[in-house]
């Protein structure tokens, strides 16, 4: 296990950080190479670290021996030495890695196909460089997980955080981690193997993707809900003109009448004959209107204060022909604002006649 | 500039949540943040309230439909609001609210 999460990691940080964005890519060959001597130097590593902590190589390694290593004997302290330095190693890269990811997410953000480029990339290119059969299948399974995840994000995530926002987010994920790292390497191997040292290094490399940003922002976020205090507000004076007193059918009537233009909103947006049925019925519903004495004033101010609308009012109240020659969404529009100008509280009853109108004509 | 209003801190929950819808399709607002407010000098002989914030919208079209949802277990909190993104929902508030004159905690969403 020790050497697929150092594979997973020397993989993706060598092949990530060997093709950033923005910059000349590093030929594949190249790139191969590159991290084939890093994970025969990491795999050199892992076998000093065995034979200094136990004495013995704890997997086969062919043509290998602790005495060719130069580490014939147990010898804890060297031990240490050593997985701090594969700590180091690592740390390294996976740091160099997110210092170009964070760049390349504040000046491409408009490319939000970045990360996914580049993971697809890199775990493309460590499938073909991978020997152990179950390495590749780690991989390939990481693989398929960020192409599953691609869509949705792409769609949502950057209409919903900002850049700045989840790389906050990652960065304080990372400190995070890399405190614990810091603190746990003063501990004797028996106490901080290098084992659990690879566990680490695995959760920051992680913490410094936009997955996991996301995730831990949305878990913080929630938390920070969960853990809110609310309480009430504490106001000494309030304006009485600012309280709202509607009676019950005055406010069902209101929220039905808005119920009723989302209907013929949709109507109007449909195909012809659902389009021509509304504008009918709207027209009709603006005559019924007209007709009733209490809306007449409401009616002229509004001719008054929104000219813009007289021509088509007039046009309504006209003759058949120039009255069916308003649009729809017209018409909409001026029962809307004969609504909005009538009071919720003094004219309630024009409000439950406005709903009626609505009723009617349905 | 959005514009205050006080509700009675007595409606009923779904009373309430109508008196905000009515509010804005009347004024062609939308809600935009909704919290309880005890006064200390009574109104109408009432001292609480829930003060709500409304900001006006270009279009009639983008007038929200409000779901008002109560909190019993903070804990639910992100399983609600997910569920609400989900449909469409946006989050308007998460506060205590007066509702039939106790405080409650609720969760305001609304989808256009």
């Amino acid at each position: 296990m020790k050497s697929l999460l150092l594979v997973a990691i020397a993989l993706s940080t060598l092949v990530l950080t060997g093709c950033p964005k923005g910059k000349p890519n590093v030929p594949p060959a190249i790139a191969q190479r590159i991290a084939k001597y890093e994970l025969d130097r990491f795999n050199r590593d892992l076998s000093s670290y065995d034979c200094a902590a136990f004495g013995a190589l704890t997997e086969p390694n062919a043509g290998v021996t602790c005495a060719n290593l130069g580490v014939p004997n147990a010898d804890p302290a060297r031990a240490k030495l050593i997985r701090d330095r594969v700590i180091d190693r690592l740390k390294a890269n996976i740091d160099a890695l997110y210092n170009d990811f964070e760049e390349q997410l504040f000046t491409r953000r408009a490319g939000s196909n970045l990360l996914f480029d580049i993971t697809e990339l890199g775990s493309a290119a460590a499938i073909n460089i991978t020997n152990g059969e179950r390495a590749k299948n780690i991989i390939s399974v990481a693989l398929a997980a960020f192409k599953g995840g691609r869509k949705s994000l792409d769609e949502n995530f950057f209409k919903e955080r900002t850049i700045q926002t989840i790389i906050s987010q990652m960065q304080a994920s990372r400190a995070r981690i890399e405190g614990d790292i810091i603190q746990k390497r003063g501990k004797e191997i028996g106490e901080y193997s290098l084992d659990e040292a690879l566990g680490d290094l695995v959760n920051y490399f992680y913490a410094g993707t936009l997955q996991k940003g996301l995730q831990n922002l949305a878990k913080e976020a929630g938390q920070n809900a969960i853990n809110a205090e609310k309480r009430v507000l504490q106001l000494k004076n309030i304006d009485p003109g600012s309280v709202v007193n509607l009676t019950p059918d005055v406010r069902g009537a209101s929220v039905m009448i808005g119920k009723y233009r989302r209907l013929f909103l949709a109507s109007l947006k449909g195909t012809p004959a659902q389009k021509q049925e509304a504008n009918e019925k709207l027209r009709l519903i603006y005559l019924d209107i007209t007709k009733n004495e209490g809306f007449k004033p409401i009616v002229e101010k509004i001719k008054k204060d929104i000219p813009a609308l007289k021509p088509d009012m007039d046009k309504l109240e006209g003759t058949e022909a120039e009255s069916k020659s308003v649009a729809g969404d017209q018409t909409m529009e001026i029962i809307s604002e004969i609504f909005r100008a009538t009071d919720l509280e003094k004219q309630g009853n024009l409000v439950v006649a406005l709903k009626g109108f609505f009723d009617s004509r349905l | 500039m959005p514009t205050i209003k006080f509700h009675s801190g007595q409606l009923s929950l779904s009373d309430l949540r109508d008196e905000c819808q009515a509010l804005q399709e009347h004024d062609k607002t939308k809600l935009v943040h909704l919290q309880g407010a005890q006064v200390e000098n009574a109104v109408n002989n009432q001292t609480k309230f829930n003060q709500a914030q409304y900001a006006g919208v270009a279009q009639f079209s983008l007038i929200p439909e409000l779901t008002f949802i109560k909190v019993d277990d903070p804990g639910k909190i992100p399983s609600i609001v997910a569920s609400q993104l989900a449909t469409g929902g946006m989050l308007i508030f998460d506060e205590i609210l007066f509702v039939e004159g106790k405080e409650q905690r609720m969760l305001g969403f609304g989808k256009v």
